[in-house]
């Protein structure tokens, strides 16, 4: 593949986005974690103030960039196992009109879990098709290995869930527990499957 | 079981830990004179290409061989703790448990992480002077490093000691209940707490596997050579599960500890920032081939500096992780 062919494929352009997203949320932190040093060491009693609520919510707020692109890479990574490239354009249309309808009608919260149910789903049918040995567009070859790369990519999915919304609720731990299965064993088999 | 015991076995520890101390400095400066040594004279041809070999893996043996007797000694150390030190509730005289320490804390954490490099280093065998160069002259800075910073032999688990020498002195004080308190909490939660024997010690292992990331990716900034990417995939794997591993332990714990929120606690965002560069440089490695060979070096070296960074913060850093 020419220089030129590799960066115009997909799966290059999507691991830039998710290197990008990374570094965005890395820069972010290290902003982060610059303002509580400062904050701590001229007001100790500040992590109990309003002011440490604010410094939340902005850091919060900082991060967003990071977590669209994040967002962005998983939904077309995600789905690209299972569609091919043409109808990929319409399911990434598809996902963004709903998340924006949801966004607008509803609020960014019932947005945020109907896109990773969403996602999660597709995952979970890429999974199976692995698993069933059906066609499924990979990059890495092996078939522990992309049932490996499904599962921490399920996984994962799962987990963001989690963190962000479920983690509120009693009683979920279990789910906390089962993503980190999937995420380590499927890293485990990404890694030595071959 | 006395305090007097406990006293007792730490002026041993101590007495015995001097030779390691001072063994771990000079031995690190001889393997870094050694190290220096070799690629000047591999560099003017003097010497043969095994025999520098030789002499940089024999150097490293040693220095690794002082750092497993170093760990041995503290595992003695900690279970003559256990054996001589418990907490005792002052209203009936119940005891309530012993300290059973894990070996991962207070100014024995670099000591920790040097031990399992070294581990990692002996596998290391490639004959590739550039690379074998590099693992010694990091095991040797680490040796260097523990003995003039850190000093887990000559003062032991400082922290710790002077709380002990506290409560034995005022136990059977007005102010020995409120001491009490705040003892078992320290001893239930930190100490004792089962996610003490796993969240530290998976960290500080990925920690040691991603410093030999770290090797690799100064050889993929510096040459083109297959075995610099081999290095660094081998050990960005291992170093990446266990980098995950312990965080996802850590999970748990920490709502236990402090309840579920998140607040952009220094250490955590650190660890969260580490994850998120090692986790990039795992998907860039996968054209590294390709287009992205300097890209994913570069990356490496920028993973390790966030990885040093939340390494120092809880040292230098403010929040829950923050020691002394």
């Amino acid at each position: 593949m020419h220089m030129g062919d590799l960066k115009r494929s997909l799966d290059f352009q999507l691991i830039v986005i998710l290197i990008v997203s990374m570094m965005l949320f890395s820069a972010a932190g290290l902003y982060g974690i610059y303002a509580y040093q400062k904050e701590s060491r001229e007001n100790p009693g500040w992590v109990n103030s309003p002011e440490h609520k604010r410094f939340i919510s902005k850091m919060n707020g900082a991060t967003i960039p990071a977590v669209v692109l994040l967002f962005l890479s998983l939904a077309l990574c995600i789905p690209k196992r299972v569609f091919n490239r043409y109808i990929l354009k319409w399911i990434a249309v598809v996902i963004g009109g709903i998340f924006a309808i949801y966004t607008f009608l509803l609020d960014l919260k019932v947005a945020f879990v109907t896109f990773m149910v969403l996602l999660i789903g597709i995952q979970t049918v890429s999974l199976l098709l692995i698993i069933y040995r059906k066609p499924v567009f990979y990059r890495k070859s092996g078939h522990m290995v992309q049932i490996g790369s499904a599962l921490l990519h399920l996984g994962i999915t799962i987990l963001i869930l989690y963190l962000a919304v479920l983690s509120e609720y009693s009683n979920t731990i279990s789910v906390f527990w089962i993503a980190s299965i999937l995420f380590m064993g499927g890293s485990l088999m990404s890694f030595y499957g071959k | 079981m006395s305090f007097e015991s406990y006293l007792e076995l730490r002026g041993t520890f101590i007495h015995l830990g001097q030779f390691l101390h001072y063994g771990l400095g000079i031995m690190g400066t001889i393997v870094l004179l050694t190290t220096i040594y070799c690629v000047v004279t591999w560099k003017q041809e003097k010497l043969q290409y095994r025999r520098i070999d030789s002499l940089l893996m024999v150097s490293r043996c040693i220095l690794v061989g002082i750092f497993i007797v170093g760990f041995i000694s503290l595992i003695w150390f900690h279970v003559g703790i256990a054996r001589e030190l418990t907490l005792v509730n002052p209203v009936d005289g119940r005891v309530i448990a012993s300290y059973k320490i894990p070996l991962w804390i207070e100014n024995e954490k670099l000591f920790f992480w040097g031990f399992t490099f070294g581990l990692f280093s002996l596998g290391i065998h490639n004959r590739d002077v550039f690379q074998t160069t590099l693992v010694n002259i990091t095991l040797a800075l680490f040796a260097i490093i523990i003995f003039l910073f850190s000093s887990p032999f000559p003062d032991p688990l400082p922290v710790f000691h002077k709380e002990m020498v506290i409560w034995y002195t005022w136990m059977n004080s007005d102010i020995a209940l409120q001491l009490f308190m705040s003892m078992y909490g320290k001893l239930v939660y930190f100490y004792n707490s089962s996610y003490m024997w796993l969240h530290p010690p998976l960290l500080f292992i990925s920690y040691s596997a991603l410093t030999l990331t770290l090797v690799g990716s100064i050889g993929m900034l510096s040459r083109r050579d297959q075995v610099d990417t081999n290095l660094f995939y081998q050990f960005s794997k291992i170093g990446y599960l266990f980098l995950s591993l312990g965080l996802i332990l850590g999970y748990p714990w920490a709502l236990e500890a402090w309840g579920n929120g998140w607040w952009w606690d220094p250490k955590i965002t650190g660890s969260l920032i580490t994850w998120a560069l090692y986790t990039a440089l795992l998907h860039s490695n996968l054209y590294v081939k390709r287009s992205l060979y300097r890209l994913t070096g570069a990356i490496g070296v920028i993973c390790f500096i966030s990885l040093l960074l939340t390494y120092l913060l809880t040292y230098f850093g403010s929040g829950v992780h923050a020691y002394g």
